[in-house]
């Protein structure tokens, strides 16, 4: 019946290729601390979200904030980083510095690769993908905590928006109003969304007690994946890849 | 006779609204909704009740057609603009409750906005004794019953005194006590002159309000 259900949907690779993707280009984001080679990276994480159907547009509507940010680091990088290659000094202080920019930059595309490449994993179903945490040994518990965690993320941020809906339904404007009054009205926001999250987890919880969850040591499924030849050579190519790369960059 | 000569508050010209990645859509939807006395938007579940409710809000944005607001063109309002001239009730009033204190909600809005404290303290006082929450002045919003909490939420939709309510699915939850005290309220409401666009198929509730000027939706279409 489940193999039924889940062979309706049409999935072009295996969820564990998705993840090894996903994992290469996050490490190599987070281990290589060159600008010309994130450039890089990032350009292969674009193509390889768009060979894997990641969800691109998704991705822009998280980077709203990066510019601002990206800016914001500038700055504090140059004020108390490194004097390298200053652009802007008032007094003693370095207001801009091609250091600030580069670690400005640095940081900017970790975050832009982490997200894209994050989006490979979005077309998979969640039944599907505890099933390949289970099947690559991770216990089904945490493989179904990772995943519902996953999906609390966009209750989270349902909830939040409809707070922040009600505060500006009661006559306050936020972009008019001071930054410090407005993270007081941030703050003020995530209480309840935090505890209405705990309060839906733990009604979660209790009725997948109720439903038997745990009942037996050993869990066995009727539904299985299997790896393609295409998905092993993918998976292998990916590895490949990433070890020349911090090869080449750390030797 | 009498009604007929209340101006309109809301006015949806040909507005059509869809959700990304789903069938349901609003067509060439024509309101008017008078500004004093209640309306009662009804219709079946998923009939698109609450996506006009978010349209008139701001909420939601339609994909075309003309949204006026006491005369004002309200596509190019702010959310606090409409919030002034609209309180909305929440489906579950839980989710506009956000201060951790029953006091601190009612006031946290009217200081932000600068209201002088003396007039904070006395239209909170008015207001929980209106709405019998003068015992939980100091609790906690979150240990709240959920006919407690509704009260509250609309306790501070009133605070800033909008002269016009949007209530969806105010029923939802309530037992036959809780949806007695709003019926009474949502009458004093009216007596005061308040405008009240009313959402709900609760039909005993609803047959409280035998002067209501009934919509009807279904399947994202006005039916009548």
């Amino acid at each position: 019946m489940a193999q039924a259900v889940l062979a309706k949907t049409e999935y072009a690779y295996d969820p564990r290729t998705r993840l090894t993707i996903v994992l290469c280009l996050s490490s190599l984001s987070v281990f290589i601390s060159d600008v010309r080679w994130l450039l890089g990276i990032f350009a292969a994480a674009f193509l390889l979200t768009l060979l894997f159907k990641g969800k691109i547009l998704f991705a822009v509507k998280q980077f709203k904030w990066l510019l601002p940010m990206f800016v914001m680091l500038c700055f504090a990088q140059s004020l108390f980083g490194a004097a390298e290659g200053v652009l802007l000094q008032l007094g003693s202080l370095k207001l801009l510095s091609i250091y600030g920019i580069r670690q400005a930059a640095l940081f900017s595309l970790r975050i832009v690769i982490v997200v894209l490449s994050a989006t490979i994993l979005l077309p998979e179903s969640s039944r599907r993908m505890i099933q390949a945490l289970s099947q690559m040994h991770c216990p089904y518990e945490l493989a179904f905590m990772v995943t519902t965690a996953v999906r609390f993320m966009s209750v989270i941020r349902e909830e939040f928006s409809n707070s922040l809906h009600a505060v500006q339904m009661r006559g306050a404007d936020l972009k008019h109003i001071p930054m410090d009054k407005r993270m007081k009205v941030y703050t003020y926001i995530l209480l309840p969304v935090m505890s209405s999250t705990l309060f839906r987890a733990r009604q979660l919880s209790i009725s997948l007690d109720l439903r038997g969850f745990r009942r037996s040591k050993e869990r066995s499924s009727y539904f299985r994946l299997k790896m393609s030849a295409k998905d092993w050579m993918i998976i292998i190519l990916a590895l490949a890849i990433t070890v020349a790369c911090l090869l080449i960059y750390f030797l | 006779m009498q009604k007929e000569n209340v101006k309109n508050f809301i006015e949806l010209r040909n507005v059509c609204f869809a959700y990304p990645n789903a069938s349901f859509s609003l067509e060439n939807i024509d309101l008017n909704i008078k500004a004093r006395g209640i309306t009662l938007l009804c219709g079946p579940n998923g009939s698109g009740k609450s996506t006009i409710c978010k349209l008139i809000t701001g909420i939601l944005q339609p994909t075309s057609g003309t949204l006026r607001i006491d005369g004002e063109n309200a596509l190019q309002m702010t959310l606090a603009q409409r919030g002034r001239k609209i309180g909305f009730l929440f489906q579950n009033p839980a989710q506009q409750i956000f201060a951790p204190e029953v006091s601190e909600e009612l006031a946290f809005i009217p200081r932000l906005l600068g209201m002088p404290e003396n007039e904070i303290e006395a239209r909170s006082n008015e207001l929980l004794q209106f709405f019998g929450l003068q015992k939980h002045k100091n609790s906690p919003t979150f240990f709240l019953s959920r006919g407690e909490k509704q009260r509250l939420a609309m306790a501070g939709i009133l605070f800033m005194r909008p002269p016009f309510l949007i209530l969806d699915e105010p029923t939802t939850g309530l037992d036959e006590e809780n949806r007695q005290k709003l019926a009474d309220l949502l009458h004093k409401l009216l007596e005061q002159g308040t405008g009240i666009l009313l959402i709900s198929h609760d039909e005993p509730f609803a047959a409280q309000f035998p002067d209501a000027e009934i919509i009807t939706i279904k399947d994202g279409r006005i039916a009548n």
